[in-house]
């Protein structure tokens, strides 16, 4: 009796330490930071200038005591407000915003980062040292280049159906998703540590006529005007759309893209869908090549439903895209060393052994490698 | 000094003597001398406890009837009254006072007979009681519509009516020094472990409390998990027709004598998520209504708590537009989240307890002061936000989805807010730890709370996730012993 | 509360695949070279895990159901180091889960408390708890992995390393030094309840199983999802879930830290309550909770002044490989065998004794 009730002791004791468990948790925790969800400021989009020898930051925040801010998002009215600041590294322009600011930064829901053409990008760990360390923002942010400054993208206020950042959000996200521009996020930032090149998409920004402006922003519109291909920290050549579409269909990603072929003399254009790539890498004649195979549907205008015109928009399709892909090639690996498409990846995985013998200088494995593109298409 | 145990008195003057003494000369006793033939008695009985008729009928005439012999003897009256008649279905002799009072106030006539020593009990009772009506609390839509009473044996025969086999046996265990209240122990003989009766019989028989007036007093002597878990290892129900599903799974169940509520044992956690509808409708219907009552016990206890833990800490994970409108919603609010929900939940609770036990002709008013006052005017004023009473509002009515789990739900609804809005995800991630351990380590008289699911019984999966098919109800025969396989 | 439960084959293996599954949620094995050598010396590990493995099983078969008090003071040894780097870890990683929202004393006094009353409890008990969270964590990797599916790309699976062969080996070192869940069986299986259905051997047969197939989605979903990332990152499982996501849920980073809490308190629990029985039979007349106590305090006591000092990153990426994957297989395999060979040595004795 006595040690079933020491038993029933020892069991209330544990229910007791559960209870005390919990409220100790609660305690200590409350010794803790938990922000009140208006105790944040929400930062939509961000761009990144060179300023001397240091950076300007532009950040767009959304503004829920500003008009729009009682319920939901007002389409009618905008309800973010740019801000500046300055520092030696972002880190510290941040700091000076959030004083600013009067607010914890909040970059859960950063929908954009903006880099100024003239931006530094030598050491990019540096630089996103801010981003990679913060669990709050997504790694899957997309990054891009502006055409001009940061700034300039972050103060255009697009249309009043939705804040600027979700505009140029949703740009960039069809843009890739259509293979009109690279898909460069956040997580890249990594692989462009350590190979030294990148390609983003480039945002352009035009004025309204009026050039009005405010804190608010200015009035314009916000375009995709290709990609921007990043060697060592610095922009090193400008993709213009076609460009652009050629060298993301070669990184083999995409599952949709569009070009133009040329029939009878006149020009049409194409989309293609249903892309698939293999690549291998193999030796022929003492030299590495990286053959890459591409199989896609090409939906041409209704116009042209012969059957001799199918295979006549195929073949040009075939030929012009074979090459535009190995003019790339040749330029950007061979000419500029910038590996934009991922053929260093493929090598590491299709001939590791290879790889490795290069590890320390891959750019000098792909200047000596082949390039081959066989196109296959299929009109629809 | 006459006490209860004392033998009842030889003469009739005694016997007025000392109940007089041993009730303090109490009104409601009444003591009716006669003398029939050469015969002497007295017919005791409590005042409203009789059904008058039934006294006058059953009783009264085949004494007066008697009495019309001149030379009938004590002897000869005293058989008449034990072995010569039938008086009622419902007679004992008592032989001590104690005996006696504890009849004649469960409503029997007792008839002493001089030099006889014994009395002779009849049950005529009469006194007032409610009549079986609807379930307040476990109403159903295609079920029976009667639930058990404040009476005992109305008890035992809306049970009885719904079995009608001899395997099920009822026994009576006194409890309670002032009370002598009737606990009574209904199971199928072979389908509840004996090891699991004995153990009963022994918790019953082994209450000292002075009044045992309802099941609530004897649940912490039979429930295993009483005072250690936050679950119980009994059930309550008011419900015949669920009480006889349980004696058929091999269930013991306790009917207390003026409570209205029996107590089923063995019980396991998913047998809060029954229902008698779920053998109304069919298969499918039936698994879609359980689902529905695990997500609603998973709303009720936790969606507060996500609320606070991911608006606070991880508000990354909600949708730009859903977040924008919660921050445009916050921000007129002057207190934290974590304590504008607890102040919700406790005036919810407040409301809650003024509705029970308001009169039903002014529960009504405080509906609408309630909805008032925090649907509209705490809204507008900026206390709180829209966007928590959505969440609140879901939170209530998906705990009274389980009206079983309701003390359980309420406490671990204000642990888990406190562990979402300060801890954030990993608060809930702890809180759930300790909980589910706390559920793993229960156990029900032997059986594992979470069973069929841990340990798991493959026959079980159906009933957990819906309901068995009634042919395979036939092929085999469930009971909750058959879960006690890892328990030693 | 009133019976004692039975440890079955079932909480058995699911204490163990929790306690690998959550080693594996948090850090890759230190100096792993890449995705394809790491998925490869799984692989390897699991084949040469199973080896190890055997005398445990066949010492349950002939009747060993006690483990010896010399045994028992070098598990309370390996359980206590395994706790000492729990709650460390636990504790450091943290802090880049939380983003440095809630102090480090606050989450150690919360998970020391927790596990404490965790470890108070029946092993059976604990095993049921860690059969429900390892239904959970299944149920978030499956998630998290169909809301990373399509940004996986698996070109980013190399085996491009110096020494590919002896990259494996050291992968495969690293995971069996990983695998406290082995030391769980040895120490665990005496007091199993198993049947011919589920015996020592298709018990061992069955973790190890589910374990590779785990690991190794695990390993090429998030090589695949992150790209080069995968060097770069501490937690790379934590990464693939903040990188995935869906149309409800935007990210998938508060559902792994929802269940890598509980799973993390759960194991604690799990060690302690090994750490204890230890204890018991050590000393057989220890108080219950006492023993819960002496086994996890001391730990957390070790734990907190390195990490709470801003020091646990050398004891993390720097624990002795070497020495903790002799540890595993001597407990796991030398404890188990050296008990089989003096019985056989004293079964010889005995016969020539009779025979003379």
């Amino acid at each position: 009796m006595i040690r079933e009730l020491n038993k029933n002791a020892a069991k209330k004791l544990r229910v007791y330490l559960m209870a005390a468990a919990v409220l100790v948790m609660v305690g200590f925790t409350h010794w803790g930071r938990s922000h009140n969800i208006d105790d944040r400021a929400m930062v939509h989009a961000m761009g990144i200038d060179q300023d001397g020898d240091g950076l300007r930051v532009s950040l767009q925040i959304f503004k829920p005591d500003g008009p729009g801010g009682d319920t939901a998002i007002d389409t009618a009215q905008p309800n973010v407000r740019v801000m500046t600041c300055r520092g030696r590294t972002v880190g510290e322009a941040l700091q000076e915003a959030g004083a600013k600011a009067g607010r914890e930064l909040f970059f859960g829901h950063l929908q954009l980062i903006c880099l100024g053409e003239e931006l530094d990008l030598e050491d990019p760990e540096e630089l996103f040292a801010f981003a990679v360390k913060d669990k709050n923002i997504f790694l899957g942010t997309p990054i891009c280049t502006a055409d001009g400054t940061a700034e300039e993208i972050m103060r255009v206020r697009s249309s009043p159906e939705e804040t600027a950042a979700e505009a140029m959000g949703d740009l960039i996200e069809n843009g890739i998703s259509e293979g009109q521009v690279p898909d460069y996020r956040l997580i890249d930032v990594a692989a462009t540590e350590e190979s030294g090149t990148a390609a983003m998409a480039m945002l352009r920004a035009s004025e309204e006529e009026n050039g009005s402006s405010s804190e608010e922003g200015q009035g314009g519109s916000v375009e995709l005007a290709g990609t921007a291909v990043i060697r060592e920290g610095r922009l090193v050549k400008k993709l213009d759309p076609e460009q652009s579409r050629t060298c993301v269909l070669m990184a083999g990603r995409t599952e949709r893209s569009s070009t133009a072929f040329t029939l009878g003399g006149r020009r049409y254009s194409a989309r293609l869908t249903d892309i698939s790539v293999s690549s291998r890498v193999y030796i022929s004649a003492g030299r590495p090549v990286l053959e890459r195979r591409f199989s896609l549907t090409a939906r041409v205008p209704a116009d042209l439903h012969s059957a001799e015109d199918s295979a006549a928009a195929a073949a040009d399709i075939r030929d012009r895209l074979e090459a535009d892909m190995a003019a790339a090639a040749e330029e950007l690996i061979v000419d500029r060393g910038t590996d934009i498409f991922g053929f260093f990846t493929q090598v590491r995985h299709s001939a590791p052994a290879l790889a490795v013998r290069y590890e320390q200088s891959p750019e000098k494995l792909l200047r000596l490698m082949q390039y081959r593109f066989i196109v296959e298409v299929d009109v629809e | 000094m006459i006490n209860e145990n004392s033998p009842i008195g030889r003469s009739i003057s005694q016997v007025r003597s000392d109940l007089s003494a041993l009730t303090g000369n109490s009104m409601d006793l009444n003591i009716t001398e006669a003398d029939l033939g050469r015969a002497r008695l007295c017919v005791i009985s409590a005042e409203g406890m009789l059904s008058s008729q039934m006294l006058s009928e059953m009783l009264l005439q085949p004494l007066n009837d008697l009495g019309k012999n001149k030379d009938l003897t004590d002897a000869e009256a005293f058989d008449f009254l034990t072995k010569g008649s039938l008086i009622a279905p419902s007679s004992n002799t008592v032989s001590t006072y104690g005996e006696l009072l504890e009849a004649v106030y469960s409503g029997f006539a007792a008839v002493c007979v001089r030099g006889t020593g014994k009395a002779a009990a009849y049950g005529v009772q009469g006194y007032e009681k409610r009549t079986v009506s609807i379930p307040e609390n476990e109403q159903s839509l295609g079920a029976a519509q009667d639930s058990f009473t404040e009476t005992l044996r109305t008890n035992i025969s809306l049970i009885r009516r719904r079995l009608k086999t001899p395997r099920l046996r009822f026994e009576i265990i006194k409890a309670g020094r002032l009370s002598g209240t009737e606990l009574c122990l209904a199971y199928i003989s072979g389908r509840v472990p004996e090891s699991i009766l004995s153990d009963l019989r022994r918790k019953l028989g082994s209450i000292r409390l002075d009044t045992v007036l309802d099941s609530g007093y004897v649940r912490p002597y039979i429930d295993p998990c009483y005072g250690l878990s936050v679950f119980s290892g009994t059930l309550s129900t008011e419900r015949p027709d669920q009480t006889a599903v349980y004696l058929n799974e091999g269930r013991a169940a306790v009917l207390i004598d003026g409570s209205p509520f029996v107590i089923l044992i063995p019980a396991l956690f998913a047998d809060n998520f029954r229902t008698m509808d779920d053998s109304c409708e069919k298969g499918f219907y039936a698994a879609f209504s359980k689902l529905l009552r695990y997500f609603a016990f998973f709303l009720a206890i936790g969606l507060p708590g996500l609320y606070a833990a991911v608006v606070m800490f991880h508000p990354e994970t909600l949708d730009l537009k859903l977040l924008l409108n919660l921050a445009a919603a916050e921000e007129s609010t002057p207190y934290p989240l974590t304590v504008e929900l607890l102040l919700v939940m406790v005036l919810f609770e407040i409301m809650r307890e003024a509705g029970i036990r308001l009169p039903k002709t002014v529960g009504g008013a405080v509906s609408i002061v309630g909805g008032l006052m925090i649907g509209d005017a705490a809204v507008k004023s900026g206390l709180i936000s829209q966007p928590l009473l959505i969440v609140v509002g879901i939170t209530a009515t998906a705990s009274f989805v389980l009206p079983e789990l309701y003390p359980a739900v309420s406490v671990l609804r204000i642990v888990f807010i406190l562990a979402g809005g300060l801890g954030g995800l990993a608060g809930i991630g702890a809180a759930s730890a300790l909980l589910l351990c706390d559920l793993a380590a229960a156990d029900s008289f032997g059986i594992e709370f979470t069973a069929p699911a841990s340990p798991f019984f493959p026959s079980g999966l159906k009933g957990l996730l819906g309901r068995d098919s009634f042919y395979d109800y036939e092929k085999k025969e469930t009971t909750a012993a058959g879960y006690s396989g890892d328990v030693k | 509360m009133t019976g004692k439960q039975e440890l079955s084959a079932y909480r058995l293996t699911a204490m163990m695949l929790m306690g690998r599954i959550f080693a594996a949620m948090t850090y890759f094995p230190a100096g792993y070279e890449g995705p394809g050598t790491l998925m490869a010396g799984t692989l390897l590990s699991a084949l040469f895990q199973g080896l190890l493995m055997i005398p445990a099983a066949v010492l349950y078969r002939r009747g060993g159901r006690e483990v010896s008090r010399g045994a028992a003071a070098l598990y309370l040894i390996y359980f206590c180091y395994e706790m000492f780097m729990d709650i460390g870890g636990y504790v450091y990683f943290s802090d880049f889960l939380f983003g440095g929202e809630v102090r480090r004393t606050a989450v150690l006094g919360a998970l020391v408390l927790s596990a404490l009353f965790l470890a108070a409890m029946d092993t059976a008990v604990l095993g049921k708890a860690a059969g429900t969270v390892l239904i959970g964590m299944a149920a978030a990797l499956l998630i998290i992995g169909a809301g990373a599916a399509r940004k996986a790309y698996w070109v980013n699976i190399d085996f491009a390393a110096a020494d590919p062969a002896g990259a494996v080996l050291r992968a495969a070192a690293a995971e069996t030094a990983r695998c406290e869940c082995l030391v769980l069986y040895a120490f665990l299986l005496p007091r199993t309840s198993l049947s011919r259905r589920n015996s020592p051997g298709r018990t061992a047969a069955g973790f190890l199983a589910a374990k590779a197939v785990v690991l190794e989605t695990v390993f090429f979903l998030t090589a695949a999802v992150l790209g080069r990332y995968f060097y770069h990152t501490k937690l790379p499982v934590f990464s693939a879930a903040s990188y995935s996501g869906g149309r409800v849920i935007q990210r998938f980073d508060g559902l792994f830290l929802l269940i890598w809490c509980a799973a993390a308190i759960v194991k604690l629990g799990v060690l302690g309550a090994c750490a204890r029985d230890c204890i018991m039979i050590l000393r057989p007349s220890a108080e219950r909770n006492r023993a819960a106590a002496l086994a996890l305090l001391p730990c957390a006591v070790g734990a907190a002044v390195p990490v709470l000092r801003y020091r646990w990153e050398s004891v993390v990426y720097g624990e002795p490989a070497a020495l903790v994957f002799a540890a595993v297989v001597i407990l796991t395999a030398g404890v188990p065998a050296a008990v089989l060979a003096g019985r056989a040595l004293r079964r010889r004795t005995v016969s020539k004794g009779v025979r003379a």
